[in-house]
């Protein structure tokens, strides 16, 4: 069914819970930390070269 | 088609971090001589497969049955997994590559000069290269095209779950170079083949987008692979070509880190093709103007994501995207393990994307990078904003295939990503050949030409030749060859 632009919209207010509650057996599994701490995770990211972008010249591939 | 074919190819950029090192043209020289000449890890090719891009030691078939080898255009370390048919493979054999060019890395002690990056855009040179998707479809000839036309709305769309996500964007401009930040020209063997060009420039207005390579795709069928990037290849000359089926090469794809999404990318495709197969040809899906619709997806800041079809009705990507779930339902419910997974995670996808699509942090890469952009900005206390170099860089990061620093590996590493594979499921595909396909005789021989150390032989995908009266052919695919490759073998 067709809908104009106005009659939905996905983008969240705030971000939300990002683990899924309900597991699927079948599925893959969830990850094993309950309160993953991202804190090691932003110290990775401010570990990285501002530059690196820069300096990663590629040449076209296909 | 109840089992298909299907495989990655994956082009991996290389960053040198110390210029000591050398240049990356070098490095990866260094690394595919290594896996070859030292680790054993496969045969190299003695025989060019193509004198301009192909050239004979340029690398070869692997162990495990897939290939490592220098694309000649662009000089990228190139990984192809080999055939596999089952969904939980290719994630598996995908991801081995990965595994192989670290080891490589380590072992000639580069780890900490070079790194290798599974992502499909050089953010400040204007530069793409790719990760293509295989697939044996039986689809004939005369109605390929016609066939084609009822896959591109499913390629199109599937970004919203397929996507990597990609700090910025880029512009194409063919009326003049002014402001092109593409070089041109330094390496002949890049230029062969180009019918079509224009300059690059750097797209300001995009915070964050969810393909890397939709800004760069110009056609939506062509044989032509650079300047004129089609979605789809078509590959009539085929090396995969089996009976009446057909290798569909779908240059519209990228490296995923997610595994999850590597398997919902493989499984979803490959499910849609069974109906264009099963003649359930959808006739509302088809778009008004496939390659407009496939960047306004990837550049819409307000994830709504709406297509325009050819009846002129507008439709979410999302609700597009149903139309093929409910078609795959209705007619593939129960019919293999794998087959129920797929349909059963694309519907809480689909349904999480309409819903809210952080919802998918865990899952997705588009959406996984984007949350890991924005708690870094909110940690910088406005001393950081979209567009800054540290995202592009950051953005690049999450693609590094070195577990020590890698944005994505540190996901992985906190539990916060989700798995659709093991360590030690990957580990055994650096290796070992898929059990089901031929790929698995080719194993079988190439360890015994790897244990005679033998210096001549020609292999292919489907052809070991060693002499006139020596050679095995391996045209069926869905063959293991288990027998004929152990006979030939011990005949070496």
């Amino acid at each position: 069914m067709p809908v104009t632009d106005d009659d939905r919209s996905t983008r969240p207010s705030a971000p939300a819970d990002p683990l899924r509650k309900e597991g699927d057996e079948t599925g893959p599994s969830k990850p094993d930390v309950e309160r993953p701490d991202r804190s090691d995770l932003l110290k990775r990211m401010k570990r990285v070269d501002p530059d690196q972008a820069r300096r990663y010249r590629q040449r076209s591939g296909e | 088609m109840d089992k298909r074919i299907f495989g990655i190819e994956t082009e991996f950029g290389c960053l040198v971090s110390d210029d000591s090192a050398g240049t990356a043209e070098s490095i990866v020289e260094k690394v595919k001589d290594h896996a070859f000449l030292k680790d054993k890890l496969g045969l190299i090719d003695l025989h060019a497969r193509d004198y301009a891009f192909e050239p004979a030691r340029c690398g070869g078939f692997l162990r495990s049955g897939g290939r490592l080898y220098i694309d000649a255009v662009g000089s990228h370390m190139e990984y192809a997994t080999p055939e596999c048919t089952d969904f939980a493979d290719a994630v598996a054999y995908d991801k081995a590559g990965r595994v192989i060019l670290q080891r490589l890395l380590r072992e000639l002690d580069l780890q900490d000069k070079v790194s290798f990056h599974s992502n499909s855009v050089d953010h400040f040179g204007g530069h793409t290269f790719g990760c293509h998707e295989n697939f044996l479809v039986a689809i004939d000839d005369r109605f390929f095209l016609e066939a084609l036309s009822y896959l591109l709305p499913f390629l199109v769309t599937r970004q919203i779950f397929a996507g990597v996500g990609r700090v910025g964007g880029h512009r194409l401009n063919y009326k003049s170079l002014k402001n092109n930040i593409m070089t041109i020209s330094d390496y002949e063997v890049d230029y062969q083949w180009v019918g079509n060009f224009y300059g690059v420039e750097s797209d300001p207005t995009v915070e964050f987008q969810l393909s890397q390579r939709a800004d760069h795709i110009v056609k939506t069928i062509s044989s032509r692979v650079r300047f004129n990037r089609a979605i789809i290849n078509p590959k009539w000359d085929s090396y995969y070509n089996y009976s009446n089926l057909h290798r569909l090469h779908i240059l519209f794809g990228e490296c995923n880190m997610s595994e999850y999404a590597t398997l919902l990318k493989i499984g979803t495709t490959s499910i849609v093709l069974d109906l264009i197969e099963d003649g359930i040809l959808l006739p509302d899906v088809e778009l008004r103007d496939p390659l407009e619709a496939l960047k306004s997806v990837s550049r819409d800041q307000s994830w709504k994501w709406l297509v325009k079809r050819k009846n002129g009705d507008t439709i979410p990507a999302v609700d597009l995207q149903r139309m093929y779930l409910n078609a795959a339902k209705e007619r593939y419910t129960g019919r293999d393990a794998q087959t129920d997974h797929i349909l059963v995670e694309w519907e809480y996808c689909l349904d999480n994307l309409e819903k809210d699509p952080y919802l998918l942090a865990t899952k997705l890469d588009w959406v996984a990078k984007r949350k890991m952009m924005e708690d870094f900005i909110d940690s910088e206390n406005g001393a950081v904003q979209w567009g800054d170099d540290i995202l592009h860089s950051l953005d690049l990061e999450y693609h590094n295939v070195n577990p020590e620093t890698s944005l994505y590996y540190g996901l992985e590493q906190a539990g916060q990503i989700e798995r659709a594979t093991t360590d030690r499921r990957i580990f055994e595909a650096t290796m070992m050949p898929p059990s089901n396909t031929r790929a698995k005789g080719r194993g079988i021989v190439i360890d015994k030409l790897l244990a005679n150390n033998s210096r001549d032989y020609v292999i292919d995908w489907d052809l070991i030749y060693i002499n006139k009266r020596q050679h095995l052919e391996l045209k069926n695919p869905f063959n293991t060859y288990v027998d004929e490759a152990s006979s030939f073998a011990s005949g070496l």
